[in-house]
């Protein structure tokens, strides 16, 4: 007797359903095979044993008490329910999800900064402002030279006022910004686009060798002085950022140490 | 045994199927009109099942009361459901997916709450589940009636010390009668699968009934 074949009957004999013939080869080698066909009648009685559990029946009453449960739960949804719409925990969810992001947005939007309002407000004041070109601060320095010789305190003077103005309108435009800022959160603005002060020719505080001498007061950046000759012409000097003592910064290497620094600031 | 419970059981064509919906005492027919809202429709289906439903989780959790509970609690899903329903499976398929869900759950609490009970006192001696205290009954049986009857119950308590994975394929093959391809697509296995476990649950059981084989 190979043990395939009894292999191939014990699986025949499981799979077959109760009281159905086995096929030809199977119950030729049931019939042959003690181990098989004992296998197969502890399987028969077996699964006759099972089968004769037979069925249970419901309560009479099952039916009614299913719609009773039914209607119930009907019942007790309705307190939630908003006419057909049902309001359920997802419904709950997705609506504060909604909420939630319909608010960051409109959070996101109030807050952001207008940069075209901003730009107006800050190029506005410079239209109105009275620009002294070089040839009129040549001309009036000329007559001013003229009448009262002019003397070196009085540049001094005049510069200071210079720089001074310059701090007003930056003051100006920060107290134009704070003032908005009251009503919204502050936000970067861009100063660039001020007006520098004008140093004129008289405002030298000194003279060596026919040239005069200017003071300007040294913040710890790069600088562009711009000069104006009287007929017309024009040069830009860029004058990196200069360190005093122990912030001493090589010419010509203040830019690329800035760089490496942390804070921007030796 | 493959016993047709409806005629819906029978994987007709696709053509075929429009006829079986249009036969107005198919199961598709009255699950069609209990989404429209027919009470009576609905109240046919239960009366169809009930019993079978009711059979099926008394064999799976061996209590009456529980097992009546569940039923009408796999009716009330269905019923809520009855939406999503698809007419793709056998509506009986679905049925007993939703009382197999329920009974392993209902098994499942039961093994969590640990009642303290007289079967803790007599676990099985490999381990498995317990087994109720069932002394002998040494005095001569009246009748075949209650030798049957004795003999029912002692399957049914065998039936109810397998454990869950084997006791649906072997309830649903051995009484219920289902095939295997039904039984795999209730318990959602594959009929590999439910040939292994219904043979693995036949030589529990022989072990167990050794007594009256």
């Amino acid at each position: 007797m190979k043990v395939a074949d009894c292999e191939a009957s014990c699986r025949e004999i499981e799979e077959a359903n109760v009281g159905q013939q086995l096929g030809e080869a199977a119950s030729e080698h049931v019939r042959g095979c003690a181990k098989c066909q004992d296998f197969y009648e502890s399987r028969l009685k077996l699964r006759q044993l099972v089968a004769s559990l037979g069925i249970v029946e419901a309560p009479a009453d099952f039916g009614f008490r299913v719609r009773a449960r039914i209607a119930g739960e009907a019942s007790s949804t309705a307190g939630f329910s908003l006419g057909r719409l049902a309001i359920g925990l997802p419904s709950i969810a997705v609506a504060t999800l909604v909420f939630l992001v319909v608010g960051a947005v409109a959070l996101r939007v109030w807050q952001a900064p207008p940069n075209r309002e901003a730009a107006v407000q800050m190029e506005t004041p410079s239209v109105n402002q009275p620009v002294i070109t070089a040839a009129q601060s040549t001309s009036a320095a000329k007559q001013e030279a003229s009448s009262s010789g002019g003397s070196h305190e009085e540049s001094a003077a005049n510069l200071a006022r210079g720089v001074s103005r310059g701090k007003k309108q930056r003051s100006q435009v920060g107290s134009t910004l704070a003032s908005r800022g009251s009503n919204r959160t502050m936000a970067t603005r861009d100063l660039s686009s001020l007006r520098a002060p004008v140093i004129k020719q008289e405002d030298a505080i000194a003279s060596v060798e026919t040239s005069p001498v200017f003071q300007i007061e040294a913040p710890s950046q790069p600088l562009r002085v711009s000069l104006d000759y009287a007929k017309g012409g024009s040069r830009t000097i860029s004058v990196p950022a200069l360190s005093f003592g122990s912030e001493r910064v090589l010419t010509g290497e203040g830019p690329s140490m800035l760089r490496t620094s942390t804070k921007g600031v030796w | 045994m493959d016993t047709l419970i409806s005629i819906d059981e029978l994987s007709f064509p696709a053509a075929l199927r429009q006829e079986v919906l249009a036969d107005p005492t198919s199961d598709h027919a009255l699950l069609e009109a209990t989404r429209t809202g027919n009470e009576d429709a609905f109240a046919e289906l239960v009366g169809r099942y009930r019993n079978q439903i009711t059979s099926y989780i008394y064999r799976m959790t061996n209590d009456y009361d529980g097992a009546v509970d569940l039923a009408q609690e796999t009716f009330v899903r269905l019923y809520r459901a009855v939406d999503r329903y698809q007419t793709s499976h056998a509506f009986s398929t679905y049925l007993y997916r939703i009382a197999t869900n329920l009974a392993i759950s209902e098994l499942r609490k039961r093994k969590r709450r640990r009642l303290i009970s007289l079967t803790g006192f007599f676990q099985a001696a490999d381990g498995g589940e317990s087994c109720e205290f069932d002394p002998a009954d040494e005095r001569p049986l009246q009748d075949s009636a209650l030798v049957a009857a004795e003999r029912s119950t002692a399957v049914q308590r065998a039936i109810s010390t397998l454990p869950e994975k084997y006791r649906a394929p072997l309830i649903l093959r051995d009484v219920e009668g289902k095939s295997y391809e039904e039984i795999s697509r209730i318990l959602q296995t594959s009929e590999g699968t439910v040939k292994s476990r219904i043979s693995r649950a036949r030589d529990f059981l022989r072990e167990k009934m050794k007594a009256y084989l």
